[in-house]
């Protein structure tokens, strides 16, 4: 039952090389962030590294204080409040689990601390053992440093439902766990986050990470919210070229062209644009995704194949290669023959188009209606 | 075992070189342990052997009569009044100003001292925590020597390292001033804030990573207990090892203790021992004959039956505690490193 | 660039936009507040008998302070007047030489110990650890160093009888009496267990792989270990230089300076001019002192420049 807002977030790093007398230098940690992440939402936070992220989240639970701006918690300005008084739980990169302390020990530490009865420690323990499966148990009576990667995780996600937060806060989980490892557990953590239905924040890189856990994605960059949205939202209407290239696998192909009087030319080869999509004359950049791509068209522009990479446990396979300079990637049934080169036109209805300089985006398609 | 080759372990060549090696380490604690040794030795051979000039190793007829010496000295029941004399006061009246000395500094110093170095390595950070490590540190530079005056002074005439107060201006009257002078606070005082603790404290709290303090922040407590229930217990290593240098320094500490105290019954065994040393010997002595030619003191001392087995026998009553820290110490670093693996 | 954590909490300033609701502010101040109780009383102490005394004594150094009677400035006449003394430049030759023969003896073998000692298997080590660690106090350790350094009965003029040399004056003997100042320093493996503990952690991988290059056994020492170690080296030996050059406990003990002035470091003649109540002049030796430490210390860092911390 929260609901969290974040107004005009500033954060500046104070580390040595970039204080100078007159004020900071260096970009700020995070710039002005607005945002708000709704009740019962898991929020998926990504972006590239050192993008801010995780200073986000630590603003959030109130581990850093921002330099200005507001963390309001349900109408209620809680910026310089604890983290311990936000009623929040977080999970950390390295686990964090204490050391000196057994599994136990590790999740009967907040009630020691703000000392709760006896009974209700051991009734929140055991509720939060029943939750996690069958052998947890086992780890409750061990030390950290005893246990697995997997193992200390469970521990990790353990410790922080224990208390029964209105919050989750999660920062990059998963990301040490071996591959296998970590699919599993990405759809565990999915279980718990529907089953408690809490608030939820989750900070990760990796993007396929992020749409899989989040009901709506932030990307950020270099302390900038570039876009909030579901994954429709982000995939198809992408706020600008840096969104449009981070989302998305294999990623959208950003090819330059020219535009005149409702034509538009990719190099030598010439389309007429479809009526609905207006665009000034001049040079653009235009973002087509693998499967914005018709293959085998005769009103298309040659493209010198690479390679064709096939993915039979997927059932598809990429035409790999360059359009004008631009590593393209383009969708084909997975026994596509080989070849040197093929003819390929872009559905101009799925097109992005870009600014030649600069980021912005001009036109977007939007979520394509399906039926 | 990665310096030898596995393959070929048993040819010939290897194994001796493989036993020299060994022959070698054992040399070198053989060599390392012969002090010892050699002093326990000595410390039962009879007075008149020890200065023989053939050298002993082990005494032809080991006698207990210089512990027993020592031992009268120390509950000064011995009738003789030349061995009364040798210490004004029984031996246990200076064992325990060392034990309260050390015991105290090692209570304050501890706590104060790995505090702040906490606080420095967690809870301060950017410019501030630079300069308020360099403040901490800085004094390692120089020589103990350098501040002895003042600080001699600053204990005499606290808190003005002058030879007499000043005088409040406009007015007659000296400042007020605290005198820890001649008392064991001289000691424990200046004491307290260990520099090389500090940075060993600083060191190690650097090595834990700030998620598991942030975790601990989300769960709550303040500062202190974050630091009692969390840090403290992960660092016992490191008090174990500073808990035993600094017992150490303090114990066998003599110029400062040498410096400061005036009544003979205030003084520390290393003081005490060493005085008593010096009056048997005199250092330096320009020719050999000096040995032969004894000195007043010297046959005093020679008269209560004392020689050098009793000094052997001081000195190993001087190391026995630092011994005892030793295990002590050794014991609770070892459990502390088999808790988190050996770094 | 890695994304950094950024510890604890920070600075703030008021918020610029108008609050919702301001909820109370709890105890948020508490960590600020807590962590100046932590550190205030250790930098009081730190201040008071550490900082203050040095820049006392920096100050005594300008004046021609007795125990009694007044205090005059004199500006840097002590320093003029030290900087030309033969007895001090005698001094720091004699703790020049003390320190570099130190170094070069009592240095290089717990490094070598620790190297061949982690050859042994585990429970040899652990026995070694304990037994090289076994401490003698230092008032004891001169007690029996003077009896063995004796000329008449002592156990080196024993060991020296029998190997069939001449007899030795040890400690009288102003040519060699640094030497013997030294040698039950080398009998000492001291530091070991530090350099033991950072050579635990190279992965035997890279023995091996030297290995199947060919490596000998002195090689793989020299190209392996050592780098390892070089961190820790650099440490040990900054400590090394600094407290050799201030050596004056043991030299005071056993010998007093004796025979004549043959074995008086800097910091015993300053404890000389402390005695003779000339407290100007020997705060300005140690500034002097202090002064060359340094220089020596920036010169070997920057020599031998290496990663910040292992």
């Amino acid at each position: 039952m929260t609901q969290i807002e974040l107004r005009n977030l500033v954060k500046q790093y104070d580390a040595q090389d970039q204080v100078t007398l007159t004020g900071y230098k260096g970009e700020p940690a995070l710039n002005r962030i607005n945002l708000t992440i709704n009740d019962g939402e898991t929020l998926s936070v990504v972006g590239p590294s050192g993008c801010g992220k995780s200073t986000l989240l630590k603003v959030i639970a109130g581990l850093e204080y921002p330099n200005s701006g507001q963390v309001i918690y349900n109408g209620h300005d809680f910026t310089e409040i604890k983290p311990q008084d936000r009623g929040v739980g977080m999970v950390f990169q390295d686990y964090a689990l204490y050391p000196t302390r057994k599994g136990r020990g590790n999740l009967s530490y907040f009630f020691e601390v703000h000392q709760r009865s006896e009974e209700e420690e051991q009734a929140r323990i055991k509720a939060t053992a029943d939750l996690m499966g069958v052998d947890f148990d086992l780890l409750l009576g061990q030390i950290p440093d005893t246990l697995s990667g997997g193992q200390k995780q469970r521990v990790a996600i353990a410790r922080c439902i224990v208390r029964d937060p209105n919050v989750f806060l999660m920062d990059e989980p998963i990301v040490n766990l071996d591959a296998k490892l970590r699919e599993r557990t990405r759809i565990e953590i999915k279980k718990l986050l529907r089953q408690f239905g809490i608030t939820t924040v989750y900070v990760t890189h990796d993007q396929q990470e992020a749409i899989f856990m989040g009901d709506r994605i932030a990307v950020m960059r270099k302390g900038n919210l570039e876009q909030v949205g579901t994954f429709d939202d982000l995939y198809y209407s992408p706020a600008n070229l840096f969104v449009a290239q981070f989302i998305g696998t294999p990623p959208i192909a950003i090819v330059p062209a020219v535009i005149e009087n409702g034509q538009i030319a990719i190099e030598t080869t010439r389309w007429t644009l479809p009526s609905h999509i207006t665009l000034p004359n001049g040079t653009v950049r235009v973002g087509i995704r693998p499967e914005g791509w018709r293959l085998d068209a005769d009103d298309g522009i040659s493209m010198a194949v690479r390679h064709i990479e096939r993915i039979p446990t997927e059932r598809a396979a990429f035409v790999i290669g360059t359009i004008a300079g631009a590593h393209t990637s383009i969708v084909a049934p997975v026994d596509y023959p080989a070849r040197e080169s093929v003819r390929v036109t872009p559905d101009w209805e799925q097109a992005i188009f870009f600014e030649d300089e600069g980021e912005s985006a001009l036109h977007t398609p939007g979520v394509p209606d399906l039926f | 075992m990665s310096l030898f080759p596995k393959v070929g372990r048993n040819q010939p060549r290897m194994r001796a070189a493989w036993w020299m090696l060994v022959i070698f380490l054992c040399i070198g604690v053989a060599l390392h342990l012969f002090p010892f040794f050699y002093m326990i030795a000595l410390s039962v051979t009879p007075a008149h052997e020890t200065l023989s000039p053939t050298p002993v190793i082990w005494p032809k007829e080991p006698t207990l009569a210089a512990w027993r010496l020592v031992f009268e000295l120390t509950t000064r029941s011995s009738m003789d009044s030349a061995v009364r004399d040798l210490m004004s006061y029984p031996f246990y009246v200076y064992l325990g100003n060392s034990l309260f000395m050390a015991l105290m500094t090692l209570l304050i110093s501890l706590p104060v001292t790995s505090l702040a170095a906490y606080a420095n390595s967690k809870l301060q950070r950017g410019p501030m925590a630079r300069w308020s490590f360099l403040f901490f540190i800085g004094t390692l530079m120089v020589p103990g020597v350098v501040t002895l005056i003042p600080s001699f002074l600053m204990t005499r005439n606290f808190p003005f390292p002058l030879p007499s107060a000043p005088l409040i201006p406009g007015t007659d009257d000296p400042f007020p001033i605290l005198r820890i002078w001649d008392t064991p606070w001289a000691v424990i005082i200046p004491g307290v804030f260990n520099a090389f603790n500090f940075l060993l404290f600083k060191g190690f709290f650097d090595t834990i990573p700030d998620s598991i303090i942030q975790a601990a922040r989300v769960d709550g407590g303040s500062e202190f207990n974050i630091f009692r229930r969390i840090v403290f217990p992960m660092s016992i290593p490191v008090y174990a090892v500073a808990a035993w240098l600094q017992f150490g320094a303090v114990w066998d500490n003599y110029l400062w203790p040498l410096v400061v105290f005036q009544s003979p019954d205030k003084i520390p065994t290393s003081v005490a021992i060493s005085n008593l040393m010096n009056r048997f010997v005199q250092a330096g002595s320009t020719s050999a004959q000096q040995a032969a030619a004894q000195t007043a003191s010297m046959r005093e001392i020679l008269e209560a039956g004392l020689s050098w087995n009793g000094l052997m026998v001081l000195g190993l009553l001087q190391t026995i505690p630092i011994f005892i820290m030793f295990i002590i110490c050794r014991e609770y670093l070892m459990r502390g490193i088999r808790l988190r693996g050996l770094k | 660039m890695a994304e950094r954590t950024i510890p604890g909490g920070t600075t703030d300033e008021v918020a610029q936009a108008e609050p919702v609701e301001a909820a109370p502010l709890r105890l948020s101040r508490r960590s600020r507040i807590e962590k100046w109780m932590f550190l205030i009383p250790a930098a009081l102490f730190q201040l008071v008998w550490g900082w203050f005394p040095l820049v006392f004594a920096f100050a005594l150094s300008f004046t021609d302070a007795r125990v009694r009677g007044p205090i005059s400035f004199i500006g840097t006449q002590s320093y003029t007047r030290m900087w030309g003394d033969p007895l001090l430049g005698e001094a720091f030759r004699i703790t020049f030489i003390y320190a570099a023969m130190s170094i070069v003896l009592t240095f290089v073998i717990p490094i070598l110990v620790a190297i061949l000692l982690m050859e042994m298997p585990q429970r040899v080590m652990r026995w070694m650890m304990l037994l090289w660690f076994l401490p003698l106090s230092g008032i004891a350790s001169t007690i029996l160093w003077k009896y063995m350094y004796n000329p008449e009965y002592g156990l080196m003029q024993g060991i020296v009888r029998l190997l069939g040399l001449p007899e030795q004056r040890f400690l009288n003997d102003p040519n060699l009496v640094l030497f013997w100042l030294i040698f039950p320093g080398i009998l000492l493996f001291g530091p070991g267990l530090i350099y033991m503990a950072a050579l635990q952690g190279i992965p035997s991988s890279y023995y091996e792989a030297a290995e199947v290059e060919g490596a000998s056994f002195w090689r793989k020492i020299w190209t392996i270990s050592l780098p390892r170690l070089r961190p820790v080296i650099s440490m040990m030996l900054t400590f090394a230089i600094i407290g050799s050059l201030q050596e004056f406990y043991w030299p005071q003990i056993m010998t007093n300076g004796g025979p004549g002035s043959a074995s008086r470091t800097v910091v015993m003649y300053l404890y000389n001019l402390w005695g003779n109540l000339r407290f100007g002049d020997s705060t300005t030796v140690a500034i002097f002192l202090f002064a060359i430490i340094m220089v020596i210390t920036v010169i070997y860092r920057t020599f031998y420049k290496e990663d910040p911390d292992a």
